[in-house]
């Protein structure tokens, strides 16, 4: 009898496990909606080489290619800006009084900056059309570039350049009908590895031109391939 | 009878205005306000809300938590979720751990931006406003607001503080120039509460 007792116990014990994995509710997907802009809160983690910089901020994204990060200090003021429109790339530094513009092309490889610019195609998460629901699809993106995307119960869970860079999507959620990444991992093909972590995001509000444009008044201006490691 | 009540409300209405209102302090005396009211102080706690307001947000960021703060060169501050951190500064070495499974971060600032410098230097009487820096201060009520703009061509465009007559500091408000601004406000101030070395750990 006691064996029983210990067995049932075990057996709800068990079975609380298995429901506490969190199961992702798609009732509310709308088929065929997209993100086309994202507001959202940041926890980013960017490993370069030896060194670890984390630090939480702001970020807005356009389709398919405007996106400005602002990372913060402790204190709330900014410690770096980042804006993508296209292939051009604006980095400044506000406490040292420093902005760097260019091309992405532009940016040096030892700078540990590669991964950011690269942001606009780690956001870009919808599955292909006609995709399968589980499996490994190629496709060539919006930028003209060839991509393996690699799907699960039709989310897509990483994707892959020829180049080398890869991204891993992880904690979906659903969000205005769309389902949506929370948790982004990418590494670039220099080794550079940034987490990003979205926190109470907001799809598909309207987002004005200027909130894509970096402040650069006052700052000191240099051609992106003047930049060096932060 | 409604006479004598339009004359009490009269005199309530210019009771609060006179109590309203605000007494301009020269620059070196606001400055003097700030420095005295770090020399009484050894160390303190506050519960704290920092409101963020950026160009490129249509919310303000809010987050909850607490600092401790203890002479020489000791600072801690804790924020709750969801925007949960840890930051220990220690001097001139910076610890933050973001989340509560991030990793430890460690950034070393120049010798110039430590904390012992700074309080070094608000030790001695303030006898002249540095050069290239504006300030504004006035007093109204049981508090004083010392505004400063630091010369040009810093981040900062303007930093607000607003004390309370105890020397406590009740409000800090960064004014970046790039329009973007952050409000810090402290509740539950305790000062000189006898903190201690473990106080100030990163778990």
């Amino acid at each position: 009898m006691f064996r029983f007792f210990v067995l049932m116990i075990l057996v709800a014990l068990l079975s609380g496990c298995a429901t506490s994995t969190p199961r992702l509710d798609t009732s509310q997907v709308v088929p065929g909606r997209k993100v086309e802009t994202l507001s959202s809160g940041v926890t980013v983690a960017l490993r370069s080489g030896e060194k670890n910089i984390s630090g939480r901020g702001f970020m807005v994204y356009r389709r398919p290619d405007q996106m400005r990060l602002i990372m913060l200090s402790p204190f709330g003021t900014t410690v770096m800006e980042t804006g993508l429109n296209g292939d051009f790339l604006t980095l400044s530094y506000p406490s040292n009084g420093d902005a760097f513009q260019g091309k992405v092309r532009d940016l040096p490889a030892a700078t540990g900056q590669r991964g950011l610019a690269m942001l606009q195609w780690v956001l870009a998460s919808d599955p292909p059309p006609n995709a399968p629901q589980d499996g490994v699809v190629q496709q060539v993106n919006e930028r003209g570039a060839k991509e393996q995307i690699t799907l699960k119960q039709g989310l897509v869970v990483e994707k892959s350049l020829a180049s080398g860079e890869q991204v891993r999507y992880r904690n979906y959620a659903v969000l205005d009908g769309v389902l949506v990444p929370m948790e982004l991992q990418l590494e670039s093909s220099e080794g550079d590895r940034i987490r990003l972590t979205l926190e109470e995001p907001e799809i598909n509000t309207e987002l004005e031109p200027q909130m894509f444009t970096v402040p650069l008044q006052g700052l000191r201006l240099y051609p992106l391939s003047a930049l060096k490691p932060q | 009878m409604k006479s004598l009540l339009a004359c009490l409300c009269t005199l309530l209405v210019l009771l609060t205005t006179l109590k309203a209102e605000a007494r301009s302090l020269t620059p070196v005396e606001g400055l003097e306000v700030l420095r005295r009211s770090f020399s009484n102080l050894q160390d303190f706690t506050a519960d704290l809300t920092q409101e963020k307001q950026l160009s490129i947000m249509k919310k303000k960021l809010v987050m909850q938590g607490q600092i401790r703060f203890k002479k020489p060169d000791r600072f801690y501050m804790e924020l709750v979720p969801p925007y949960s951190s840890k930051v220990l500064l220690k001097d001139t070495v910076l610890q933050q751990r973001l989340g509560n499974q991030g990793e430890l971060q460690r950034i070393v600032l120049p010798p110039e931006q430590g904390l012992s410098r700074w309080f070094a230097t608000l030790s001695k009487p303030v006898t002249a406003v540095p050069e290239g820096m504006e300030v504004r201060a006035d007093q109204f009520g049981t508090q004083t607001s010392v505004t400063i703009r630091p010369a040009k061509g810093g981040q900062l465009k303007e930093l607000t503080v607003v004390l309370h007559d105890d020397g406590t500091v009740r409000k800090l408000v960064l004014e970046e120039r790039a329009g973007d601004k952050t409000t810090m406000t402290f509740r539950k101030t305790r000062k000189n509460v006898g903190l201690t070395e473990a106080d100030f750990r990163l778990e």
